[in-house]
This record gives structure tokens, sequence and C-alpha cells, in this order.
């Protein structure tokens, strides 16, 4: 990979990565760092990686950052929590704010896989390369995870 | 064959469909049953609001930082290049700029009785000799660093003689290690502070000598209050005349007069 090569991935994708961390983190510097970490070790690795597979090299490596990350800022909110930080009235639901609590309450693999498929397009294979799973276990964990938004909003639904 | 729908499957069959593995005819057929139920039509609208949208609340970030070789390269040649320029450009300030006794400070009275003092010659020597008028003029140089080798001719009002300054030299060198000058101020002529010396008649080149005006290291009130307010470079470069007239004394036969309100250059060649 030259320099304008790199230069290319930097466009193409660093928005991107940046955006999936964020969603992940919610902390804007965490994310940053989390994605120049990550474009400075395919930097290193410029004669190792294909520009063909930067995407997938950088969302693999910033995915394990942001693991380890998570793992050590292990954060526990209640609902109650979430649903203020988020701005959540009872009186007035919005839809999509919940289901970003939701989202956030989710086991992080399902989270991450969920967002890695919504967000960015991956398909199974993408993400199975990026998060080190199977094709068949990426489906189970996304199946799981839009099957407990769904039960959250039917929750929800009920309670309004 | 057609999938028969039911409360076992229908969450697995929307999913699919979510995730695209049911396209084409089966896709519009099992829409059409799930329609056909009201519970199943409502359970599809939820599950169509577990695909996560982008969220525009997400900041946005500027990449740039993290391209490589973004800073401009400048070529060497380009940096001597500038570097000597700067260095010729500081060393015209350095000349042009730095204060000279001759071009500020200037000293002049008014005309004593419209009659200008003859400075009597001192020791009189051949500036055109080749060898001897090069180490006067080597020596001055040194002692003098800023003399300017130009030619004086001023006209004498009491005899109606041009003369040619060619001890000037001597005279300025004193004036600028002594801080003094054995010359009296002349009279103001047309504005023009100059000396006067009389030398001869030679028919070798006529000699280059300092236009030095008379000055002195005290400071002066000038007669035009305006004066001082101007720049250097004006009261030094502002508006001068150039002419040129005949002079029997010079080889061509010519002689060049460059005068401003200040100062008056005149060089035979």
């Amino acid at each position: 990979m030259t320099e304008k090569e790199y230069n290319a991935s930097v466009d193409l994708h660093a928005k991107a990565l940046f955006r999936f961390i964020f969603k992940s983190l919610n902390v804007r510097e965490d994310a940053e760092n989390i994605v120049q970490d990550a474009f400075e070790s395919l930097w290193i690795n410029r004669t190792k990686v294909l520009p063909e597979k930067a995407k997938s090299w950088l969302f693999t490596t910033a995915y394990r950052k942001m693991i380890d990350q998570i793992r050590k800022e292990k954060k526990t909110t209640t609902m109650e929590e979430n649903l203020q930080d988020k701005g959540y009235s009872q009186s007035q639901p919005d839809v999509k704010t919940i289901l970003d609590t939701a989202l956030d309450r989710l086991p992080e693999i399902q989270k991450q896989v969920i967002m890695l498929r919504d967000y960015e397009g991956y398909d199974y294979a993408e993400i199975g390369k990026i998060t080190g799973l199977s094709d068949a276990q990426v489906r189970v964990y996304i199946f799981r995870g839009r099957q407990t938004l769904k039960n959250y909003l039917v929750k929800l639904e009920n309670i309004v | 064959m057609k999938k028969i729908i039911n409360d076992e499957n229908i969450d697995e069959i929307m999913f699919s469909i979510l995730e695209g593995e049911i396209t084409g005819k089966e896709k519009e057929q099992l829409l059409e049953a799930i329609h056909a139920e009201p519970a199943y039509a409502e359970l599809w609208k939820l599950w169509q609001q577990t695909k996560i949208v982008t969220d525009p609340a997400i900041p946005e970030y500027n990449p740039n930082r993290l391209k490589k070789g973004q800073t401009f390269i400048f070529p060497v040649w380009k940096k001597l290049s500038m570097a000597a320029a700067i260095a010729l450009l500081g060393g015209l300030g350095v000349i042009f700029l730095t204060p000279t006794e001759n071009n500020q400070n200037l000293a002049f009275e008014p005309a004593q009785s419209g009659i200008i003092q003859s400075v009597p010659s001192q020791n009189k020597f051949n500036v055109h000799a080749g060898d001897s008028f090069m180490r006067v003029r080597d020596s001055i140089v040194r002692k003098k660093e800023n003399v300017r080798y130009m030619a004086v001719t001023v006209k004498n009002e009491s005899t109606g003689r041009e003369t040619t300054s060619d001890t000037f030299i001597q005279q300025s060198v004193q004036l600028a290690e002594t801080g003094k000058s054995s010359l009296p101020v002349l009279a103001k002529q047309d504005s023009l502070p100059v000396r006067q010396h009389t030398v001869e008649k030679s028919d070798n080149y006529p000699v280059l000598v300092s236009v030095e005006t008379v000055y002195t290291k005290e400071k002066v009130v000038h007669a035009n209050a305006k004066e001082k307010d101007r720049s250097l470079f004006s009261r030094i470069l502002g508006k001068p005349s150039i002419k040129i007239e005949d002079e029997e004394s010079t080889k061509t036969g010519k002689k060049i007069i460059i005068e401003n309100e200040k100062y008056q250059i005149i060089a035979g060649f």
C-alpha cells in the first residue's frame, strides 16, 4: 500500500469507522483515539495490507481495540439512567430513542454485529472476519439482537 | 413449495425477509399472507423497526489529520535561493537604511554676505596617477566605509570659476575619524550646502570624490520643520533631476548633474 492508497483509505473509511466506534462507546474522545490507533496500525503495516482489504483490516483492528476499551471501563447502567441520558420521557416515547437505549442494553457482541450490519452494510462473512465469528454465529447473534429489540418495543407499546 | 406461516416460524420468516434472505415471488407471497393477518402485520412493523438507521446525532469527524505526507516539502534548492534572496535584501537594507552622517543631521548656516568661502587646497596630489590614486582610494575606503565617490563641481559665486574637488577625500577621512572638520561651513547655495575646493586642472580623468555635505555630530534644527519628518529615502532620493551639461575639464566634455532639493551630485567622465 502506497502513501496515496493509505490516504485514500482515510478518505473512504475514517468517518464510517468513527461512526461505528462512537456508537458503541458514546465517548467522542475514546472513539477518535481508537480510530487514530487503527489507522496508525494500518500505516505501520501498510506493506502487508492490500488496499482492497483495508476496510476490513481497519474495522477488525478498531473492533478489537474497542472491546478492550469496553472491558477496561465496564459500565453498568440501569434502565432509568439510560432513559434519562437519552432524554426519554414516559409521556412522549420516541421510538428511535427507545431503540438506541435498547441497543445499548444488548450484549456487546450482538450490538456490534447489528451495527456492522445496519450502519456499515457488511454481509455475514465480512462481519465474521472483523469479529472473529463464523457466518452462522453472526446470523444467530443478529437474530437474537433484533428479537430482543422487537420484544422491547412490544413491551413499550404495552406500557404506553 | 409454499411456506406455511404460523406462530412458531413467523419470527424466523420475518427475520429472513428483513435480512434479504427471502426475495422475489416468495417474498411477495409471504408478505401477502402476513398482511392478511392483523396480528402478523403489527409484528412485521415491529421487526422493521429493529433495523438501525444512521444516527444523525453522531458528531462530525474530520479525518484529515490521519493522512500522511501532508506537510509541504520544500525543495532544498528553493531553500537556498530563498536564503540568498533574504540575505541580499537584508544586505541592501543595511546599506541603504543605515544612517550616515552625510545623510542626516545636516548642518548648514545661512549665507554669510552671499560670499562662499574658499577652502585652501591642502597637499595636492594627482589622484589620477594610477597607483597613488588607488592607494588613496583604498585607504579611504578602509577608513570610511560608506563614502560615495562622485565628482563635485560647485560654482564659485565670487570667482565665477568652476572648481573640482579632489582633496575632499582627505577631509572626509579627517571628519570621520575625529568628528571635526577643519573646513568651515560654507554658505548655502541654492539650498545646497556644499564644500568648495580649488584644484589644478588635469588632463587626466576627473577624480571621483565624496559628495559628503557638511556634517557634524551635533544635532541641528532643520530649517524646514517638515523636512525631519521625511523618511530617509525621500530625503536622499526625493525627486532627483538629471541633466547633462558641457564641461571642458572632462575627457568627454560632458558632465552629469543629479540634484534634488537637498543634494547635488556632479560627475564628469
